[in-house]
């Protein structure tokens, strides 16, 4: 009986250990937030914020991930992509975006444009408002995006993106055009502009 | 001695061209025939009309009133079925297009890239309608249902029987299995190739162009990273076969016209072309296939100048130092052709800054400002002649 008990006991760490969860949302407190030891940013609103430990980025949202969405991408390297986690990877891996720290400014608005749709979070995606910006002082650019996911949901938009030592720092807002962009894309702006390097 | 016996009743069996399950008595559809309720086709309609619902709204539908309309157009000038037939265009660069049973067609922007003229488009159009006039869905239906029956027992008899491996029984018969479909798929597309070559001599356009269309993909295919097309166990006939039964059927007819209509494909695609050309760079195929698809869209001497420009893109999003100057030197190929398109002064001047060759670099940015000063990305150009 003693031996009974303690196989059950260590079938029951082993269940527990499996448990262990590698996707954790948080909750985010208005203030100012750091983010991935990365940067720090200010918010006025209560977001949720998801990370999954194997991916490059975490995001925050309010209602769900596909009805607005920050994404914060962990510094982009040479030789990397935006969506390098083994779960994105196709028998087309290969010919995934690569970021260069050589990239100029359009490139760069391409290799994100190319990463969306390689990695079919959007179908359809079109950039506009295309001008340079500054975060924290690092010059870099930001752009409005618009597209369509496979169910022809149409999204509204914007990208901002610098490179600072040579890495690649992007986020990215994106929420439904009906209702939900026009609700949220001022907040999220004064947000992504009030990044401040750590 | 009972393995091959059995082995050998497979082979019978296998060359056996009898269709099943009743696909040899499926008759053409008839011009706005529908199916009776209670009938098998009446469920694959069914099933196809809840896809058709979805496609209408998906993302990567080409929303276009001109281009349904021409599409809409061509395809009543190549058959009576046109109001059976409705043709919806999807934004993927590859070639292809497919037929539903309920009378959907759908085409890729990969194929309207490619499609050097009408004719050839035509070509395509009037084969995939031949899928529905000789109701093609229905009979691979009825077929492939009577061949998983037939299978199922002969998998029960191998085992019997002895051959060793339940595992290699399985694959084995699922393989005869795959290999029964894919012919009579092979069947299906040959008659679907005669009825659409027959549409096309009849609509006036130039028969030999329908084998174009296949020396062409035979040429991408072998440019590209797997050589050459996948002939056995593919649904489609091998494409040298396919030339060689259009160039026969074609010999069969004694007034023949030679319509080409290139100018009104051409119209019709050029909003959506730097687009096309650009989802084509995105798959990152190899250089040579990207590069033999554009000499085919810009197979004029007007367009010389968007090929030489968009060469140099191919080889500017391979992002390497030796391809960089090749795609510089192709920007330079492209301004002689054309001295007042700025996008090339504007990629040129771009990578001359990587080359660190600043002061012609600022040269040709300046000039893209003089030729688009409206131009979306113009203040961040500047930034870059400051």
């Amino acid at each position: 009986m003693k031996n009974i008990n303690n196989i059950l006991f260590l079938i029951l760490i082993f269940v527990l250990s499996s448990c262990q969860p590698n996707k954790v949302f948080t909750l985010i407190e208005s203030g100012r937030v750091e983010i991935n030891n990365m940067y720090s940013l200010k918010t006025n609103k209560k977001w949720s914020q998801f990370e999954q430990k194997e991916y490059n980025f975490i995001f925050w949202t309010v209602d769900g991930y596909t009805l607005q969405r920050i994404v914060f991408f962990k510094p982009i390297s040479d030789s990397e992509s935006l969506y390098d986690h083994n779960s994105f990877f196709t028998q087309e891996s290969e010919k995934r975006p690569i970021y260069n720290s050589n990239m100029n400014k359009f490139e760069i608005k391409e290799f994100f444009e190319d990463c969306i749709l390689w990695s079919k979070r959007l179908v359809k995606i079109d950039s506009n408002n295309f001008k340079n910006y500054k975060i924290d002082n690092f010059d870099g650019i930001t752009f409005d995006i618009e597209g369509q996911n496979e169910l022809g949901l149409i999204y509204k938009g914007f990208v901002v993106a610098v490179v600072k030592d040579k890495k690649l720092y992007l986020a990215y807002f994106v929420a439904p055009k009906i209702e939900f962009y026009e609700k949220y894309h001022k907040e999220a702006k004064k947000m992504l502009s009030s990044i401040k390097f750590l | 001695m009972k393995k091959l016996l059995l082995i050998f009743f497979i082979f019978i069996l296998n060359s056996c061209q009898t269709p099943l399950g009743g696909a040899k008595d499926v008759e053409n559809i008839d011009p706005e025939e529908r199916p009776g309720i209670e009938s098998i086709e009446a469920g694959l309609w069914m099933q196809m009309n809840n896809y058709e619902e979805q496609l209408k709204t998906s993302g990567s539908r080409v929303k276009d009133k001109n281009l349904d309309k021409y599409l809409k157009d061509l395809l009543c000038t190549l058959t009576v079925y046109c109001k059976d037939i409705r043709v919806y265009v999807l934004d993927i660069p590859y070639f292809n297009a497919f037929m539903a049973p309920n009378g959907m067609m759908v085409v890729w922007t990969g194929l309207l890239l490619r499609a050097e003229n009408e004719a050839q488009l035509s070509a395509v159009i009037g084969h995939e309608a031949g899928h529905y006039i000789r109701r093609h869905s229905l009979k691979a239906w009825l077929d492939a249902k009577a061949r998983t029956d037939l299978m199922a027992l002969l998998s029960i008899g191998l085992a019997v029987g002895g051959v060793p491996g339940g595992g290699s029984i399985f694959n084995v018969t699922q393989l005869l299995q795959v290999g029964i479909m894919a012919k009579h798929s092979r069947d299906n597309e040959r008659e679907a190739d005669e009825i659409g070559l027959d549409a096309l001599i009849k609509a006036g356009y130039d028969p030999d162009e329908a084998p174009k269309v296949w020396e062409n993909i035979i040429k991408e295919m072998e440019l590209g990273e797997n050589k050459k097309p996948p002939a056995f166990l593919a649904s489609h006939p091998n494409p040298k076969e396919r030339i060689k039964n259009l160039e026969q059927q074609t010999k069969r007819y004694s007034k023949i016209e030679r319509k080409k209509n290139k100018e009104n494909l051409k119209k019709i695609i050029h909003p959506y072309l730097k687009k096309w050309i650009r989802n084509e760079i995105r798959v990152n195929n190899k250089i040579e296939q990207t590069e033999f698809v554009f000499s085919k869209v810009f197979n004029d001497t007007n367009n010389l100048y968007l090929l030489k420009f968009y060469q140099g893109e191919i080889y500017r999003l391979k992002k390497d130092e030796e391809k960089n100057k090749k795609a510089i030197k192709l920007y330079r190929d492209s301004i002689k052709e054309n001295k007042d398109f700025p996008d090339a002064y504007r990629e040129l001047g771009l990578l001359l800054l990587k080359e660190n060759k600043n002061n012609e670099a600022k040269e040709k940015l300046k000039k893209y400002v003089d030729l688009a000063p409206n131009a979306k990305d113009v203040e961040i150009v500047k930034s870059y002649i400051k």
